[in-house]
C-alpha cells in the first residue's frame, strides 16, 4: 500500500477550478465519478480483482443511484478538484476539516482511526507494556506521531503503511501505529507473519474517528441519496461483506 | 565591444576549461550561474549606459504550455541559444533570429507531474560534451545531443512514484560528470544529490544531504533522518582551484515543528538535522563531503539554503565565496574549508533570530516555534528574505547586485490532521499567511552592496518583489525584469533608472546577456507563476489576480540599427 503525504501548503492555496455536479447531472452523465488512489490496498488500487474495499463500496453507490461507476486515480487531495470527480471514500467525518479541503460529508458510515500492532510473539498487551527504548512505527507527521512523543515514546517514522508493517516484521521496529485497515491486511496477505492489534489510543478523540463519502460541491439531492444508499448496504450486510473480504472490521460510527 | 572567441579548443566543444574561461569568452552564457563564478556578469559591453534607451525587442520565442511559470535560465554557446520550459521541453534558437533549430518534449509521466507541488517548471539546462542536459520533474536526467536534439541517455536517478520528488533545477556540468539536485524538502525524501557520467549516464555517485554521512545521521533523532526533506534544488558551482562543488542544501521536514526552545531532544525531528539547510562542499569525482557550514541548524522556519548563487570573489589575498540564505542574511566563506569570514543581514525585516554572529555564523537569539498561534508574526515569511533568484556581481564596479523581500505571516503551528485515509498527513506542520512587515507595506528592493561587508551603496525599491534574475553588464548595467513583466535597466553606479519595456507578464525566471553575429542581446523569459508568486494576489491585488500562470514567452531584445 503506498500512503501518500498531503503537503499542507496544497491545502492552503484550496482547490479550485470544477463546477458542482448534481445528482440530476451525475445521472444525466450516467455515472458517478469516484476519486482514489492507484496503489493502496487494502483501501483502493488499479487491479481489477479485488480494487480494495473503498472501489467496491463506491461501485454499490453507484449502483443503488443506478449510474456507473467512473474511476480517477489521484494521489493527494489538491488533486480532486482538477480530477473533477464527484466523491471520495474513508473522509474523516470531521465539516471543518473537510471545508479545508472544499468536501462536504455524507452520513458516517465507519469507524476508524489509528490502531496499534505488534509482533505476535510481543508480550506486549497495551501501551504501557512497550518498554523503554522500544520503538512505535508511526506515520511522518502525523497525529499518533506527535502524541507518542509527547508522552516519551520513541517513534520512528515511515512514509507508507506498509513500510511499517513490513519494518514490524522484520523486528526493525517494536510496534506500529497504523490504521486498523492496514493491520487486517497485512494479516491477509501475510498469513505466516501474524500480528496482533493491541488497545493504545481507545480513549483519544484525536486518534478516532468516524469516515463518511466525501463530497466535492454536491447538490442536496446527491447527499441525500447518498446517506440512502449508505443506509441500504449497512442495512443488507453489503458493507460489512466488503470490509470482511480485506480482513477488515466494520464497526459502527460514534 | 563584441570579444573574439579566446578558448583555444575547438568552439564546438564545451568543457570545464571553457566554462573556466566564461569570463574570456562574453559572447557565451554556459552555465545556469553564468560561469563558475557564479557573477551573472556579462563582459560585453556593445548595449551600455548610453544607448540602452535605443533597446528594442529582437525576437520572440513563445514555448506554448508555461504551466506555473516560465522560470529558466537560458544559455548560450556558438550562438545557439538554449533554454528550457514548463514539462523539462528543451529549444534550442538560432541566437541572432530566434529561428527553431530544435526542440525536445520528453515523454513524461503525467501521472506523477499532476501530484509534484513544484511541477512542471523547469529552471535550465546545462551544456557539455557535446550535449544538452535536462532534469525532469519525474526523476530523469535526460543527455540530448547539441546539434540535433536526439536523446543520447536517459537515466532514471529518483524513483518518484514512490518520493513524490524529481527535478526543476538546472544540472551542473564539471569535467565528466553532470551534477544535479532533487527538490522537494517538504517531502520525506533524504534530498539526494547525484554525479552523473556526462558520456553514458551512468550513476557515479549520490549524496544525501539527509543524514549524508553517520555523523549526520546521529543529528536526527527518533530515526527522524528516514523522512527528513532536504533537497538540493537549485545548482551549485565549482571552484576548480580545489576541485571542490559548493553546493546549497534545502530545508528539512516537516518544515514547522512543535519543539519549541527543546529543539535538540524533542519534536517530529530533534537535532540539528544535517545536513540540511547547510552550504556543502563534495568532490565532484567522488561525491565525498569535504566539508560544510550549516547556515541555520534544525532549521524550524524553511529559510533553506539551497537558493542563490556561490559568488566567487578573490579580496586581498584571501579566497571567498559568498552565498544568500533564505533568512534574509548573507553568509560569507573561507574556499579552502569553509569557515564562516563575514555574515550581514540583506532583509530588514527579520525576527527568526534576534542576529548571527558574523565572526562564526552561530544563531543568537531563535525564535523556535511551539503549537499554537505565533504571538507575533514570523520575518520574514516562507517566501524568504531572498528567494532562489539569483543576484549579479560586476567586477567592473565591485558591486553586488541582489534583490530582497520584506514581507511577514501570521503563523499558526497545527496539530497535524489526517484528512482522509488512506492518503492525507500534512507534512508543513502550519498553516500560515503572508503579511506586510512592521516597516511598512510589503516589497522588494534591489541594493547594490559589497558583498563582503554588505556596505551598501545604493538601493531602489518595487512595490512587489521581483522574483526573476538579476543580469550585470559590462556596459555599466543592471536589469532587473520584474514581477508586473517591466524589465529595467539601471545604471551600475547609481541605480538610475535608464530603461524600460512591458513584456506583458510577470518575470520569474533568469536573464542573460549573449552575442550572435556581430550583436549584443538581452535574453529574458517572461512567463508567471510558482510557490511564491502564488501569494502575490493576496498581498497585491492585481495585477496579479488576474495574470496567468500558463504563459510565457522568451523576450529578446537588442540596440535599434
Amino acid at each position: 500500500m503506498r500512503q501518500s503525504v498531503f503537503v499542507g501548503l496544497l491545502i492552503l492555496l484550496g482547490a479550485t477550478g470544477a463546477s458542482a455536479r448534481s445528482l440530476e447531472a451525475i445521472r444525466t452523465r450516467g455515472a458517478l465519478t469516484l476519486c482514489a488512489h492507484p496503489n493502496a490496498l487494502p483501501f483502493a488500487s488499479k487491479r481489477d480483482v479485488d480494487p480494495g474495499f473503498q472501489v467496491e463500496i463506491a461501485r454499490e453507490l453507484a449502483k443503488q443511484l443506478k449510474v456507473a461507476l467512473e474511476q480517477h486515480w489521484v494521489v493527494n487531495s489538491f488533486q480532486y478538484r482538477r480530477a473533477d470527480c464527484d466523491i471520495i471514500m474513508d473522509a474523516i467525518a470531521n465539516p471543518a476539516a473537510l471545508a479545508e479541503v472544499g468536501l462536504r460529508m455524507s452520513r458516517p458510515y465507519q469507524r476508524s482511526g489509528v490502531a496499534l500492532a505488534v509482533r505476535a510473539d510481543s508480550g506486549a498487551a497495551s501501551l504501557a507494556d512497550l518498554r523503554p527504548g522500544q520503538r512505535v512505527g508511526v506515520q511522518v507527521g502525523s497525529i499518533a506521531s506527535m502524541t507518542l512523543s509527547k508522552r516519551g515514546i520513541q517513534t520512528s517514522p515511515f512514509v507508507f503503511e506498509d513500510e511499517i508493517m513490513d519494518a514490524l516484521a522484520k523486528n526493525e521496529i517494536d510496534a506500529a501505529a497504523v490504521t486498523p485497515a492496514a493491520i487486517g491486511w497485512f494479516n491477509q496477505v501475510h498469513p505466516d507473519a501474524h500480528v496482533r492489534r493491541i488497545p493504545a489510543f481507545e480513549d483519544d478523540p484525536d486518534l478516532n474517528w468516524n469516515v463518511a463519502v466525501g463530497m466535492l460541491s454536491p447538490d442536496e439531492k446527491l447527499r441525500q441519496g447518498l446517506d440512502a444508499a449508505l443506509e441500504a448496504l449497512l442495512a443488507d450486510g453489503t458493507l460489512a461483506r466488503i470490509y470482511a473480504h480485506y480482513n477488515v472490521e466494520l464497526r459502527s460510527p460514534k | 565591444m563584441l570579444a573574439p572567441s579566446a578558448w583555444a579548443i575547438a568552439p564546438s566543444e564545451i568543457n570545464s576549461a571553457r566554462i573556466e574561461a566564461a569570463e574570456q569568452n562574453p559572447g557565451d552564457w554556459l552555465t545556469y550561474h553564468g560561469g563558475y563564478k557564479s557573477y551573472h556578469y556579462s563582459g560585453l559591453d556593445q548595449i551600455n549606459a548610453s544607448n540602452v534607451k535605443n533597446l528594442e525587442v529582437a525576437w520572440i520565442h513563445m514555448p506554448g504550455r508555461s504551466t506555473r511559470g516560465l522560470q529558466s535560465m537560458p544559455l548560450v554557446a556558438d550562438g545557439v541559444l538554449y533554454y528550457s520550459g514548463s514539462y523539462s521541453r528543451v529549444y534550442a534558437l538560432d541566437g541572432a533570429t530566434g529561428k527553431m533549430i530544435w526542440s525536445h518534449f520528453p515523454v513524461l509521466d503525467e501521472e506523477l507531474v499532476a501530484m509534484q507541488t513544484h511541477s512542471p517548471y523547469n529552471r535550465g539546462v546545462a551544456l557539455g560534451d557535446g550535449k544538452v542536459f535536462v532534469g525532469t520533474v519525474d526523476g530523469h536526467l535526460i543527455a540530448l545531443d547539441l546539434k540535433t536534439g536526439k536523446e543520447v541517455w536517459n537515466t532514471q536517478l529518483v524513483d518518484s512514484k514512490k518520493l513524490t520528488v524529481g527535478f526543476t533545477g538546472a544540472p551542473l556540468v564539471v569535467k565528466d560528470t553532470v551534477i544535479i539536485g532533487s527538490q522537494g524538502g517538504e517531502w520525506t525524501s533524504r534530498g539526494p544529490l547525484f554525479g552523473v557520467d556526462i558520456k553514458t549516464g551512468k550513476k557515479k555517485w549520490e549524496f544525501f544531504t539527509v543524514a549524508g554521512t553517520e555523523e549526520a545521521k546521529a543529528t536526527w533523532g527518533s530515526d527522524s533522518w528516514r523522512t527528513g526533506g532536504g533537497g538540493a534544488w537549485m545548482p551549485g558551482t565549482y571552484d576548480p582551484e580545489t576541485n571542490t562543488v559548493w553546493w546549497g542544501t534545502a530545508n528539512p521536514a516537516p518544515l514547522y515543528d512543535w519543539s519549541g526552545a527543546d529543539w535538540k531532544n524533542s519534536g517530529p525531528r530533534p537535532g540539528t538535522n544535517l545536513y540540511t539547510t547547510s552550504v556543502i562542499a563534495l568532490d565532484p569525482d567522488t561525491g565525498k563531503l569535504k566539508f560544510y557550514h550549516q547556515e541555520l541548524p534544525h532549521d524550524a522556519w524553511d529559510f533553506d539554503s539551497a537558493v542563490g548563487e556561490f559568488v566567487m570573489i578573490d579580496r586581498d589575498g584571501r579566497k571567498l565565496v559568498v552565498h544568500p540564505n533564505k533568512g534574509g542574511f548573507v553568509f560569507v566563506y573561507d574556499r579552502a574549508d569553509g569557515k564562516v569570514q563575514n555574515v550581514w543581514r540583506i532583509a530588514k525585516n527579520i525576527n527568526f533570530v534576534k542576529d548571527i554572529d558574523p565572526k562564526t555564523g552561530e544563531l543568537i537569539g531563535r525564535r523556535d516555534l511551539s503549537l499554537g498561534k505565533a504571538s507575533e508574526p514570523l520575518c520574514p515569511a516562507i517566501a524568504g528574505g531572498v528567494s532562489w533568484n539569483s543576484g549579479a556581481y560586476s567586477p567592473k564596479t565591485g558591486l553586488w547586485y541582489k534583490l530582497a523581500q520584506e514581507w511577514c505571516m501570521d503563523v499558526d503551528v497545527i496539530k497535524t490532521t489526517p484528512i482522509t485515509e488512506p492518503m492525507a498527513q500534512l507534512n508543513i506542520g502550519a498553516n500560515f499567511k503572508l503579511v506586510p512587515p512592521p516597516d511598512g507595506a510589503a516589497r522588494g528592493h534591489l541594493d547594490a552592496r559589497d558583498p563582503v561587508t554588505g556596505a551598501k551603496k545604493w538601493e531602489v525599491n518595487f512595490d512587489e518583489p521581483p522574483l526573476a534574475s538579476v543580469l550585470a553588464t559590462a556596459g555599466n548595467l543592471v536589469f532587473v525584469p520584474d514581477s508586473r513583466g517591466v524589465l529595467r535597466a539601471y545604471n551600475a553606479e547609481t541605480g538610475q533608472e535608464l530603461w524600460s519595456h512591458f513584456n506583458g507578464v510577470g518575470h520569474n525566471g533568469g536573464i542573460i546577456s549573449y552575442s550572435a553575429g556581430d550583436k549584443q542581446y538581452i535574453a529574458v523569459p517572461a512567463g508567471w507563476g510558482g510557490m511564491v508568486a502564488d501569494e502575490f494576489p493576496a498581498l497585491f491585488g492585481e495585477p496579479f489576480t488576474s495574470m496567468p500562470k500558463d504563459a510565457g514567452a522568451l523576450v529578446v531584445f537588442t540596440l535599434k540599427q
